[in-house]
């Protein structure tokens, strides 16, 4: 079966950044996290994506087909949650939507009903009297009413007050985990897409720079304290390091592997804490070229 | 396409309808004042301009090409129905006062046809000029926007030269005109050339933008 999607050598210039070359890749069913901090590149890869932004270079295929502009029968496989929600601003919610179901043979009024419900979305209203948050939530309607196998999510909760965005997440979270869709959820936030994600892929300077299996990370990474007298101390996977006097603590990306050679070198009071996942993608974003090498 | 096309009428009826009715007034107006061939148009070329700008200004600011490069729909279908709107606008308000100027002014000369043809040739090449300066700012290769710039100046220069020569030539009595490019059929259809050119375009600048965020990226 084809991959949800596949970037191979994607490449986008402007004039004080680029992005890529990117090469990534999707299978059904499987959430990917894409994390990197703003102005990363992780919009200009949605928007490479969905056909908003034309890359320079580089292909990109949804399950097996190119992203051609001029054979768009591939958009009929996903659903795309922007940065901006473009609306028809003087109709309401439920216009907007009827007009967009006009483009979607599976496209479902039930569960618009069901999700507007769900959202506690008035779709009288006009777009243009909605909340930020309402915006979003009546493009999650659009973007999942047709049921896509491929769901791209641009940062959906960002500018939400806390409030509305745990709200929307708790919403958006149930209804993806009980279906078999491909998700693709960039974010810098990471615990937004921590619950769901199997996958993360860390992204920063227009370059991927690690891409994991979420477990592995909240598995192998830990935070070791230790005491020990020496203090020019070279340890493998660690990727953070502090001390004062003969107290250490370090932050491995392979506690198995630092563990074993702290024993060796016969440190005292070892002591290892779990990070959490946000913890770890600061690490990691901080410090992405030795936990890249570590984690190889 | 036509879904998008009926979408758009319907969305911006808050619009049209009054461009429709004030069109409809002012030539009312115009054959109760009985304006001049020359005014009657003049009035109905500022109804055109106030339409179309904000029909432009709205379609921008919602960032309708945005909207439309989500869906289904092939490139090239989303220029032609961009342009279908146009000219089903076009056409619709253009309608609305010719008919009551040909029923005002029932003996017409050849050139009065003929100018009126040619003017309104002329505004629609204008308003397709202005569709596709937009689209040039999201293609790569800024010397595309000097080529097409520096084609359109070129062309209005030699019509405004065709005009004066006339007018000089129309002061002589009994001069011929002899050139076949000062005769106003010939006028006409070099006023009608942009039309097709710029439909085409239109629609290839459309699909070779690189981007259609709705603002200016590259």
């Amino acid at each position: 079966m084809a991959n949800a999607f596949k970037l191979t050598n994607l490449t986008k210039t402007f004039s004080e950044f680029q992005l890529g070359p990117l090469n990534l890749e999707l299978e059904p069913g499987t959430v990917l996290g894409y994390i990197g901090p703003n102005g990363s590149g992780k919009t200009t890869t949605m928007h490479c994506m969905v056909g908003l932004v034309r890359s320079d270079g580089g292909e990109v295929e949804i399950f097996g087909r190119p992203n051609d502009l001029n054979k768009p029968a591939w958009k009929l496989d996903i659903g795309y949650v922007g940065d901006t929600h473009v609306f028809y601003e003087n109709w309401s919610g439920g216009k907007n939507l009827k007009f967009l179901s006009e483009f979607y043979p599976d496209w479902s009024d039930k569960i618009v009903s069901a999700l507007a419900r769900r959202f506690n979305l008035d779709m009288h209203k006009k777009a243009k009297a909605l909340s930020t948050g309402n915006r979003v939530k009546l493009a999650l309607i659009a973007a999942l009413a047709h049921s896509p196998k491929l769901l791209l999510l641009d940062e959906p909760t960002a500018g939400l007050d806390p409030v509305v965005r745990a709200e929307v997440l708790d919403v958006l979270f149930e209804v993806l985990e009980t279906g078999e869709r491909a998700i693709f959820y960039s974010t810098h936030i990471l615990s937004d897409i921590s619950r769901l994600a199997d996958d993360l892929a860390f992204l920063e300077n227009g370059k991927m720079t690690l891409r994991t299996p979420k477990d592995d990370l909240t598995d192998k990474w830990r935070r070791i304290s230790f005491r020990l007298a020496q203090s020019n101390l070279k340890l493998e996977a660690v990727v953070s390091r502090k001390h004062e006097d003969a107290e250490h603590q370090v932050i491995s990306s392979d506690h198995e592997v630092t563990l074993k050679q702290l024993g060796a070198i016969g440190a005292e009071n070892v002591q290892e804490n779990r990070m959490t996942i946000d913890e770890i993608a600061v690490q990691i974003l901080k410090g992405h070229k030795d936990v890249a090498n570590t984690q190889s | 396409m036509w879904r998008i096309l009926k979408a758009e009428f319907r969305y911006n009826a808050k619009i049209l309808v009054p461009s429709y009715f004030i069109m409809t007034f002012m030539s009312m107006i115009g054959i109760f004042l009985g304006l001049e061939h020359g005014s009657f148009s003049t009035v109905a070329w500022i109804v055109y301009y106030f339409a179309f700008s904000i029909l432009a200004y709205k379609i921008q600011k919602e960032k309708r090409e945005r909207l439309y490069t989500g869906l289904p729909v092939t490139l090239a279908k989303i220029g032609v129905t961009r342009l279908l709107l146009l000219l089903l606008v076009y056409s619709s308000l253009t309608l609305l006062w010719i008919f009551p100027y040909f029923m005002e002014y029932s003996i017409f000369h050849d050139r009065q046809l003929w100018s009126l043809i040619a003017g309104n040739f002329l505004i629609l090449s204008s308003l397709m000029f202005a569709i596709i300066l937009h689209d040039l700012k999201f293609c790569s290769g800024k010397n595309y926007r000097v080529i097409f710039l520096f084609s359109v100046a070129c062309y209005f220069a030699l019509l405004i030269l065709i005009v004066i020569v006339k007018g000089l030539l129309a002061e002589q009595p009994g001069q011929q005109i002899a050139a076949p490019i000062l005769n106003w059929p010939i006028l006409t259809i070099v006023c009608f050339i942009p039309i097709p050119v710029s439909i085409y375009l239109s629609i290839m600048f459309f699909t070779k933008r690189t981007s259609f965020l709705g603002k200016e990226t590259c």
